[in-house]
């Protein structure tokens, strides 16, 4: 368990666009994605409210903001079941004060390098 | 080897000369040749080789006059009771044994017990800097202190000739491949040249002024780079540490499709962390002109038979494709691996350029790689992998392209023990080269080629320069693609635009004349 508290996770959070005209459970095309763009004063209060709940926002852009932080925070404030596999599909609980603005949280995984 | 009179000094020698010492514990250690606070600490073992003393000959390995050659080697061979009795006694002291020859013993033990043992002292150093050749890889060990006294312990004086502490190699890269005994591809000049992008450097365009982001596991600066003036400008991406180690090795291969394609580029190697998006995130926000990804994630059911397609992007991967889209409708070209019997995202992306494989043999024939993906997306309707293919090569494991790499890397290491082709590369596990290509080769060749288009007619969209590579490749009418990223059945290449190779084997040149 000691190790486990140690571990880092790293998360996207999935923005609503302000004014939805597209549907981002659909396939996104560049034609399509600034459709789906939140705004700065959106991106910003789902930052600040991460950050007050301890998570280090690593990066962020219109559509998502990329958050990092102990595996045990995610467990404690997101509510995140680490044990076993974690289902692709299944968002973590989004904080009360912005599930307005958020579509979903979803733990990111290494990806495959396509060498030999 | 070390000479008599050397040896005699050592053996009599005192602590003068050295740096103030600082005592820890009962082990002197001094910061003489202190390293620089970013170098790697020392480990906490040190390796030692303990030399036995010959049988009868009364020669000494250490004070022979004579160099030691396989005419007289024999001579300082020891009496095997003694090198029973050595391992024994030093494994009584608490050194743990690793090899044992007839002429020496390797142990391991804390630098503490070491000092103690042959009561001597030990300082930390790191390698010079000057002797690297580059101002990275700074590594700090422990090594004797200068005319520190030392005496062999009890049960081992009349039987050992001396104990030394071994510091670390530094790695001799060379700048050039190594030689091995099977068909495959140099960088720069042979992907240059099968991929046409070399007769479009004759006429000046070689990339020059436009921004290459390649995101990857790092970049390590080998000789390869230095020695031919190819430049990167490495950053880390969230989650990454290190930034002038590259330990699996990935990235510093890959990189040199780029430049072989494009050696006049402003490249950035992103070194990603566990969190792709945001490392993408990361590539945007540098506004380059191209972006390169020599990875993806596998979309299948594992569990089911024939690893059936996945019909949608999971939501795990919704911010990925958000940001890719995102970066395309910026006017960013995207290129991905269509994958190695991957069903690979965010290679299926509809608005990336999938780089998929072909294999060009030592007469010029091309045959479709049945290493590289090639399939139809279930996420995206109407979308066909790959778009147009780059140089990979063939089952078991694409050994191809001789690529330069970090020594003692993870590719390194992985591939010199797998014997000889196509089972291993015949590389060393530790020389800074492996042969490898799978797609990961394919998306930086193209991504290179996309900015020769980009040096040419810097208004091209995303869209035109993609365009503009399938309008040009060359058609691979052979062979077949990797049937685990098709639901078990292979697509073949066929005449004309065909399931296994998309458009074709792409042509810089010619793309370049139509743009």
């Amino acid at each position: 368990m000691k190790s486990k508290a140690k571990a880092r996770i790293e998360a996207e959070v999935i923005l609503r666009p302000d004014n939805p005209t597209a549907d981002s459970k659909k396939a996104v095309r560049a034609e399509s994605v600034r459709q789906l763009e939140a705004s700065p004063e959106t991106v910003q209060k789902v930052i600040d409210k991460l950050q007050t709940l301890g998570f280090e926002v690593t990066a962020q852009s219109t559509t998502s903001v990329s958050i990092a932080g102990p595996s045990a925070l995610f467990e404690k404030v997101l509510k995140a079941n680490l044990q076993g596999d974690v289902n692709q599909d299944d968002t973590l609980s989004v904080p009360q004060e912005i599930n307005t603005h958020v579509e979903g949280i979803y733990i990111q995984r290494p990806p495959t390098y396509f060498d030999t | 080897m070390a000479t008599k009179k050397k040896m005699a000094a050592k053996k009599s020698g005192t602590k003068a000369g050295v740096g103030a010492a600082k005592k820890s514990g009962t082990m002197t250690v001094t910061m003489a040749g202190k390293p620089t606070k970013a170098a790697i600490p020392p480990p906490d073992r040190v390796s030692i080789e303990v030399l036995l003393s010959p049988a009868d000959s009364g020669l000494s390995p250490i004070s022979a006059e004579e160099t030691i050659r396989f005419s007289n080697v024999a001579s300082f061979r020891p009496a095997k009771v003694n090198q029973d009795k050595a391992a024994k006694r030093l494994a009584e002291l608490g050194f743990r044994i690793v090899a044992a020859s007839p002429y020496s013993i390797s142990i391991e033990g804390s630098p503490s017990l070491f000092t103690r043992t042959f009561g001597t002292e030990l300082e930390v150093r790191s390698i010079d800097r000057v002797q690297t050749g580059r101002p990275m890889r700074e590594k700090s060990f422990f090594a004797p202190v200068a005319g520190a006294p030392w005496t062999a312990p009890s049960g081992l004086a009349d039987i050992i000739e001396r104990a030394y502490v071994q510091t670390p190699a530094i790695y001799f890269e060379s700048a050039l491949p190594p030689k091995v005994n099977y068909f495959h591809l140099n960088v720069p000049s042979d992907v240059a040249m099968l991929t046409r992008a070399s007769q479009a450097h004759q006429h000046g365009i070689t990339g020059k002024g436009v921004k290459v982001v390649m995101i990857d596991s790092g970049f390590f600066n080998h000789k390869f780079y230095q020695s031919r003036g190819f430049k990167a400008t490495v950053m880390l991406g969230p989650g990454a540490i290190n930034v002038k180690r590259d330990d699996n090795g990935h990235g510093t291969a890959e990189a040199a499709n780029v430049f072989a394609t494009a050696p006049g580029v402003t490249f950035t190697m992103i070194k990603q962390g566990d969190n792709s998006t945001a490392a993408f995130k990361a590539a945007v926000a540098l506004k380059p002109d191209i972006i390169t990804c020599s990875w993806g994630f596998d979309l299948v059911d594992a569990a089911s038979p024939n690893r059936k397609h996945l019909t949608s992007v999971p939501n795990n991967l919704k911010a990925l494709e958000l940001e890719v889209a995102h970066a395309v409708a910026s006017g960013i070209c995207v290129v991905f691996s269509a994958g190695n019997g991957h069903v690979s995202f965010p290679g299926m992306h509809p608005d990336v350029i999938s780089a998929g494989g072909i294999f060009v043999d030592q007469n010029q024939g091309l045959t479709a790689s049945n290493y590289a993906s090639a399939f139809d997306s279930k996420p995206y309707p109407g979308r066909h992998v790959p778009d147009v293919c780059g140089l990979v090569g063939m089952q078991p494991h694409a050994i191809y392209i001789m690529l330069p790499l970090q020594p003692g890397c993870e590719i390194d290491k992985e591939l010199s023990t797998g014997g000889s082709f196509p089972g291993g590369d015949e590389t060393l596990l530790n020389d800074g080269w492996s042969a490898i290509s799978g797609t990961s080769a394919a998306a930086p060749q193209l991504a290179g080629i996309c900015a020769l288009l980009k040096q040419k007619n810097p208004s091209l969209t995303p869209q035109q320069i993609k365009q503009a590579l399938l309008a040009s490749a060359v058609d691979c009418n052979k062979g077949e693609a990797n049937d685990a990223s098709n639901e078990g059945t292979a697509l073949k290449a066929t005449v004309g635009t065909d399931g296994a190779t998309g458009h074709g084997l792409v042509d810089a040149a010619a793309a370049v004349e139509i743009v």
